[in-house]
């Protein structure tokens, strides 16, 4: 944050882009800074700037524009100007800057930076790429190559500067959401290049194990992997052992909650920046990265401090776990019926009286998981219809239709006993229902049977 | 935002009407003049359009356009001059807005003239409610000759041909 103190008056720079010029020129005028004229000026001066841009954006074709439209390029060309007064970073030249230059010469310097940081930003967006985690997780991966490259594609930085298209999914440690336009994606940019640089520093499988030992399903989650190693890192180094080291056991954690339980806040802070200390050093990290450790370092204090006192420091420091503890087989869905042969079956399954009939043709006619669920789902069986059906399958056609529920974890989907939502199904809502009757030792079984397939 | 008010309004209207006077040297010989208060008329209509259009004019000329465009219509006279102009104006800044601003000022004009003195045989009803619409809609579903506002009445027309 930029202040400053003349006159008794106090102007704040730290502002939003688009508001920082208007801001500016208010405080000033208000304190004596500026006088009528100047300010008068200033706007005249704005004014023609806004009809030169809007002559440019109709190819001089019309001589009226909607005024959304209006207001969309004056609050481009604020940003842009806002863009260059923020770059000065002390406000009296900004208060010279705006007295002796035209306003035009200002708003080509806020274009020669807004360049200059598509650019940069080109060129760190490269280097991510090039040097990317190889972690699997749909958000990461959509971001790098379709998000940040479609706001390229689609920003224009003379008519809509401020405006910030693409889509961003992947959440960093530390995310300035209410930065706009090139200035937001700069930011990212720096911000994840940091994080992944840091991240780079530690074996990748070991990174995948931290992320499958995290959720089962990480690769469909908005999760930031750079906290994760973060945290890891530090448990490591306050457990005695390497930074670069992400394993954490069961054994350094109940030490962990042992040791640093009872300490006052201050203690543990304390003991935190010893550890950040040693993480640096083990990693010998440069400035820009023991900044972003820093910064990440209050957030990951407040929620080792919660854990600690609610005994889950599991949930702070987690516990690795390799590629084999997770799909123990893989499971090949047999050929799907034609439409009208199924539909067929399904007309006769409706015409049928009783239940072991019905029962009867599917057992004969159904030959893969998908068509089971699709049969469950045709409307052929009624009320406690389902029920029998259950009963008749095997645990692992059961597994099969768990399988099928609404990712990412469909365990935690029946746990959570969330059977009335509009997206599951009444077969699947039966099911759940039809579980919940289940010995628990019959549906932990189940469930991991389920966890542990994977459909091709 | 607020609108920064470099010259009073009463100022910017008088140098509006008296650039529209400007042109009855020229419409005169079609018997056509404006007074100035029609002249004021006009000026407060596009105010008026560009107001409730949710439009912003940043430079002037488009009444003069318009008035040296039409003044050699055969369907304009000294007693509905002024009147029709009022309803051009408006109409103009509709379909500026109806046709999503891809069409130019010029071509606009041009070609409200062309149905006006044409199709609609002086009929502003017609203009607005049957070519500028159709010409509007072609524009928005993107026909690249979205001028013929014909298209469809001879198609339809070819078809109705070739079922007999």
């Amino acid at each position: 944050m930029v202040n400053i103190r003349r006159k008794n008056a106090e102007l704040n720079t730290h502002l939003d882009e688009t508001t920082v010029l208007q801001s500016f020129l208010e405080q000033a005028y208000q304190h004596g800074l500026l006088t009528d004229v100047e300010v008068q000026n200033i706007q005249i001066q704005i004014i023609a700037l806004l009809t030169k841009q809007l002559k440019r954006f109709t190819h001089g074709d019309s001589c009226s524009v909607k005024s959304e439209t209006a207001q969309s390029i004056m609050l481009s060309i604020l940003y842009t100007i806002g863009i260059y007064l923020k770059s000065l970073s002390d406000p009296d030249l900004c208060l010279n800057c705006l007295r002796q230059n035209q306003i035009n010469n200002l708003f080509q310097e806020g274009r020669n930076i807004i360049d200059l940081q598509i650019s940069e930003a080109k060129i760190l967006l490269s280097a991510i790429v090039h040097d990317r985690l190889t972690f699997d997780n749909q958000a990461y991966s959509d971001t790098l190559e379709n998000g940040i490259p479609a706001f390229f594609t689609a920003y224009d930085p003379e008519f809509a500067a401020h405006e910030t298209p693409g889509s961003i999914d992947y959440p960093l440690s530390n995310d300035q959401m209410d930065l706009t336009g090139i200035v937001y994606i700069h930011h990212y940019l720096q911000q994840l290049y940091r994080e992944d640089t840091f991240c780079l520093n530690f074996p990748g499988d070991d990174i995948h194990c931290l992320l499958r030992g995290y959720h089962n399903h990480s690769e469909d989650l908005l999760l930031n992997v750079f906290d994760l190693v973060f945290a890891q890192s530090i448990g490591s180094v306050l457990a005695g052992k390497p930074a670069r080291q992400l394993n954490i056991s069961h054994q350094d954690r109940e030490y962990l909650q042992q040791r640093l339980t009872n300490l006052p806040d201050q203690e543990l802070d304390l003991r935190l920046q010893h550890a950040l200390t040693q993480v640096s050093d083990d990693l010998r990290l440069d400035d820009s990265s023991l900044a972003l450790l820093k910064e990440s370092m209050t957030s990951l204090a407040a929620r080792l401090k919660n854990a600690l006192n609610n005994g889950r420091l599991e949930e702070v420091f987690i516990a690795l776990k390799s590629q084999s503890e997770r799909s123990s087989f893989v499971f090949e869905d047999g050929p799907k019926l034609a439409d009208d042969v199924f539909r067929d079956i399904t007309e006769e399954i409706r015409q049928c009286r009783y239940i072991e009939d019905k029962l009867t043709i599917i057992r004969r006619e159904i030959r893969s998981a998908a068509d089971l669920a699709d049969i469950l789902e045709a409307s052929c069986l009624f009320e406690d219809e389902y029920d029998s059906v259950y009963h008749s399958l095997t645990s692992l056609e059961l597994a099969l239709l768990i399988k099928s529920f609404p990712a990412p974890d469909p365990s935690l989907f029946i746990r959570s006993g969330h059977a009335a939502t509009e997206e599951i199904k009444e077969w699947q809502v039966r099911l759940i229902s039809f579980l919940d009757r289940l010995v628990p030792s019959e549906l932990s079984t189940l469930l991991h049977l389920a966890e542990g397939i994977t459909l091709i | 935002m607020e609108p920064f008010m470099l010259l009073p309004p009463a100022i910017i209207n008088k140098m509006a009407v008296h650039e529209i006077l400007e042109c009855n040297e020229q419409t005169a010989r079609f018997g056509l003049q404006l007074s100035a208060s029609e002249a004021l008329e006009l000026v407060e209509t596009r105010a008026h359009s560009l107001r409730s259009f949710g439009r912003l004019e940043f430079a002037g000329g488009m009444i003069n356009k318009l008035i040296l465009r039409f003044c050699d219509s055969p369907f304009l006279s000294c007693h509905n001059y002024a009147s029709a102009l009022n309803d051009l104006i408006e109409t103009f800044y509709y379909f500026k807005n109806e046709t999503l601003d891809e069409i130019s000022d010029d071509e606009l004009i041009g070609l409200m003239k062309v149905y006006f003195d044409g199709n609609c045989q002086g009929s502003l009803e017609l203009l607005q409610n049957r070519e500028l619409e159709t010409l509007a809609r072609n524009i928005r579903y993107g026909l690249t000759d979205y001028w013929n506002v014909y298209l469809d009445k001879d198609d339809q027309e070819d078809e109705e041909a070739d079922a007999w």
